[in-house]
């Protein structure tokens, strides 16, 4: 064979798998939990679940989609509201989360009641106050839809709409909604460097938020108390509902803290409008290490809370409104 | 028709019917699962007495993963009702419900299509069995009860292994409703639905419900 054909084809492997490592896992970041080899990331697949995803279709009326509660500009979480707001506006009990690495995350959920993303969707699904259907029924209807059979064919080379490529389809594309490019990221990758005002917001991060909010991904994902006290109307006691240990009253996951500027408010139920409110809780809160700031030691924190913004990834074309949709809608 | 096509024709059908006849024949032994009042057979919506209740009581939904096919054995498909031997020993052993792994990572086609309605969509997970009805003659004191019995983390895993003897051979085993009832009904709990406790004990009383026809 001719050498110079050899070289372009290993540099064309070598920049496939580039190109896989940086989709799959930023340098930077740990191995994520779900594996490359369960969850073969295919764009034909990942495409068609980013139409689904803004499809209100999977809605009982046709009038919510997944994006109406996970908006791209807001990380995926839902800005407008403190709780998310679902069919025939019903009201849940719970803050729309923002979605992004989440082939790092082994439990999905506030309470982590869920284990499996793929299967998540089918919660949003068939919760009667968020899109209200039926499995059985959405399935009809795509497969009576003029095009999900096509896409779904592109996608699976079978034309029939299933349980199985229905929520791969969601997956795939939910696995693509990677944030790693913040400021934070270019600085751990040399290309940045912080400035005075960062660089003293990061030091008191690591000595008071890094133990549950871990880097690089700003959280641990365990289940924590951080001593918020119980909404008395709405009465969530977190992990407790799921697994009815009594040490788990009131246990949260511990969310990212990547992308606050877009995910407001804060909190599983969207009780904190801004950042200031989330320190000033921190500071009153009773927890077994208390963390005490200055006003100035706020003001830096937050600084480098910000430096955990990802512009490109709230941007990211790839992750909008599919064109797809506004032609054949 | 002449004579001899006649008898042609005829030849073949004998032939045809000795055929199937034997293909039948051939039908592997299997296990079978049936619907039970202790030692009575009792059919899904037809309502019994039951001994243990001294109550007529009626089933209406009964159906259960059987480990490790993860097969749905349905009562209101009567073709779901068997198993091939053959299958089972292979494996030694049998269980009611979806292992944790498979939980955790099987695909959802087949009897696994959670449009089976035997998967919790708000918090993920199979449902291991399934069984509602009601108790009460009468309309008025009718009790219904619902019992969706789940859950694969610890320590509320309901997954349970059947404890059987001589799997192997071609036989029936009878889901004793009347005995497992009767320990809900002692409880006393008329609905189950979420992992619990409570569903560990049901999950264990479906377990010591099931055995061999005699
Ligand atoms: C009515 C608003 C609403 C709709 C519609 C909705 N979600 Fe959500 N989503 C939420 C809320 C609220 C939570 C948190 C629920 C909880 O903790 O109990 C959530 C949680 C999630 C999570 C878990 C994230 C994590 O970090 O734990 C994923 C993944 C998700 N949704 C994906 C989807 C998909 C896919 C769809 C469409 C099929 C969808 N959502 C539709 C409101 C919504
Ligand atoms: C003991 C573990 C723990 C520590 C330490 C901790 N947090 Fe948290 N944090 C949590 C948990 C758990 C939640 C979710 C609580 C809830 O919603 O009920 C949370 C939520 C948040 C949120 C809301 C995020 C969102 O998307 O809603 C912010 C912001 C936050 N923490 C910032 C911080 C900062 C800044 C520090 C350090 C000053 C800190 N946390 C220290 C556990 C912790």
């Amino acid at each position: 064979m001719n050498r110079n054909y050899c070289l372009a084809l290993v540099f064309a492997l070598a920049s496939c798998m580039a190109y896989q490592g940086v989709r799959l896992r930023p340098a930077h970041f740990p191995e994520p939990i779900m594996r490359l080899k369960h969850t073969k990331l295919n764009a034909k697949r990942a495409e068609l679940g980013r139409i689904l995803f803004y499809d209100p279709i999977l809605s009982a009326n046709n009038s919510i989609s997944c994006a109406s509660c996970h908006t791209s500009y807001n990380a995926f979480a839902h800005t407008d509201h403190r709780l998310s707001h679902g069919i025939h506006d019903s009201i849940g009990t719970r803050n729309a989360p923002a979605l992004m690495n989440l082939a790092w995350q082994h439990s999905f959920m506030w309470d982590g009641a869920i284990q499996r993303l793929d299967a998540q969707a089918l919660a949003p699904i068939e919760s009667p106050v968020e899109m209200g259907s039926k499995l059985s029924e959405v399935l009809k209807k795509l497969q009576d839809s003029g095009y999900y059979p096509q896409l779904f064919y592109k996608a699976y080379k079978d034309s029939i709409v299933s349980t199985r490529h229905l929520l791969d389809a969601l997956m795939q594309f939910q696995l693509r909604l990677i944030s790693a490019n913040a400021k934070y990221d270019s600085v751990q990758r040399s290309e940045a460097v912080f400035t005075e005002q960062e660089k003293k917001g990061y030091l008191l991060f690591k000595k008071n938020c890094n133990v549950c909010h871990t880097e690089p991904l700003f959280s641990n994902f365990s289940f924590q108390r951080n001593g918020l006290p119980l909404d008395h109307h709405l009465k969530d006691f977190g992990r407790f509902l799921t697994t009815a240990q009594p040490t788990d009253s009131l246990l949260f996951k511990v969310p990212s803290l990547r992308n606050l500027s877009y995910s407001y408010p804060y909190m599983h139920d969207g009780r904190f409008k801004t950042l200031y409110q989330v320190l000033g809780h921190y500071t009153k809160a009773n927890l077994p290490n208390p963390i005490l700031l200055t006003s100035e030691e706020k003001v830096n924190l937050i600084a480098f809370l910000l430096t955990l913004n990802d512009k490109h990834f709230i941007f990211d074309r790839n992750f909008s409104y599919p064109p797809y949709l506004l032609k054949n809608k | 028709m002449s004579p001899i096509l006649a008898r042609i024709s005829n030849l073949v059908l004998v032939y045809l019917f000795f055929f199937i006849k034997t293909l039948a024949a051939q039908e592997p032994p299997r296990l079978s699962f049936e619907l039970g009042s202790q030692e009575q057979r009792i059919t899904l919506g037809i309502p019994f007495f039951s001994a243990k209740l001294q109550d007529s009581v009626r089933i209406e939904v009964c159906k259960f993963y059987l480990w490790p096919f993860n097969k749905l054995i349905d009562f209101e498909d009567s073709t779901s009702l068997f198993i091939p031997i053959q299958s089972i020993k292979k494996q030694h052993k049998l269980g009611l419900g979806i292992d944790s792994l498979t939980n955790a990572t099987a695909q959802m086609i087949g009897d696994l299509d959670p449009t089976k309605g035997m998967y919790w969509t708000w918090q993920n997970g199979f449902i291991h069995i399934k069984i509602e009805g009601g108790i009460g003659c009468s309309h008025t004191s009718k009790r219904p009860f619902i019992y969706h019995i789940g859950g694969y983390q610890s320590p509320n895993n309901t997954f349970r292994l059947l404890s059987i003897d001589g799997l192997y051979e071609a036989q029936t085993l009878r889901i004793d409703a009347d005995t497992f009832l009767a320990v809900m009904v002692q409880m006393p709990v008329f609905e189950l639905m979420s992992p619990s406790s409570r569903a560990v004990i049901a999950a264990e009383a479906f377990r010591d419900c099931i055995h061999v026809t005699k």
